[in-house]
């Protein structure tokens, strides 16, 4: 019985952030079976952990432990996309003034923000996957990634940026073509 | 408010990070200035861009299926330790069957 409701319980409480934890993954181990496979061990893992989930925010619980299976599969698997640690540059915190005609990213192609997004190093493309997608604070994205808040903003306005420049840039080729 | 502080409070303002006092601020200098209103714009455009839900990738059925009979599964192993799991029953039974006719025979032959 107890054993019973105990998975009961772990179902309402992990299975509502599915979507969320799937997204998360497929964004960073970047294809579909193996964000599969990492989505169901981190779950697995959840679950064992069940018993420390001291209630709170279950979305950020859950998604940290999605994002620590992310990075230990891509350690084992990938170890060449971790390895070139990003600098972290805390005064980068700026806006484009270049380019003063105005962008219209509205009308900017899903598929080139997402090969835009694909290109961009896992540390700016998770925040900006969390920030933009999930909706989630400066606070939580720094419990779930274990980062300062000024290095989650930092990353955050160093992604916009460059992902800015690489939407503008592959617009304009298109206008060209 | 210069345009240098409002470039570093832009993001967490689009973010909606600020407090009360730093939101009217940035919202002032906006209205005055039209080389960050612009920035603004842009990035809120960025971000309806990149929110947009067909960046999202959605899991198939069957993953969810697979993660709740996994974690039904893990929860039969773990918390009844003294019961066999339902899917060893079958091999148990035939295995144990199989030593008694083995046992059977053999004490059977040296008689």
């Amino acid at each position: 019985m107890q054993e019973e409701s105990k998975t009961a319980q772990f179902e309402a409480i992990a299975l509502p952030h599915f979507g969320a934890a799937y997204n998360l993954a497929r964004w960073l181990v970047q294809d579909d079976r193996d964000a599969e496979d990492v989505v169901q061990e981190a779950y697995m893992r959840a679950f064992k952990f069940f018993g420390g989930y001291r209630g709170g925010d279950s979305r950020s619980w859950l998604l940290t432990i999605v994002r620590n299976t992310c990075y230990t599969w891509l350690q084992s698997n990938r170890s060449r996309e971790l390895s070139e640690p990003i600098a972290d540059k805390l005064d980068e915190v700026g806006i484009s003034t270049e380019n003063p005609e105005t962008i219209l990213l509205q009308t900017v192609d899903a598929k080139l923000v997402r090969q835009a997004l694909e290109e961009r190093p896992i540390e700016f493309r998770e925040v900006l996957i969390m920030r933009e997608m999930e909706d989630l604070s400066y606070k939580e994205i720094s419990n779930i990634a274990d980062l300062p808040i000024g290095t989650v903003m930092s990353r955050l306005a160093r992604g916009r940026k460059r992902l800015r420049e690489l939407l503008v840039s592959s617009m304009s080729k298109e206008t060209l073509n | 408010m210069i345009c240098e502080e409002a470039h570093k409070l832009i993001h967490p303002y689009l973010d909606g990070e600020l407090d009360l006092v730093r939101n009217l601020e940035i919202e002032a200098h906006l209205r005055d200035c039209q080389a960050c209103a612009q920035a603004y714009n842009e990035l809120r455009s960025l971000r309806s861009a990149v929110s947009d839900t067909a960046l999202r990738f959605e899991p198939p059925v069957a993953l969810r299926n697979r993660i709740r009979a996994g974690v039904r599964d893990e929860s039969e192993i773990t918390n009844r330790p003294w019961r066999l799991s339902r899917r060893w029953v079958i091999p148990a039974v035939t295995f144990a069957s199989l030593v008694i006719v083995a046992w059977v025979l053999v004490v059977d032959s040296a008689l």
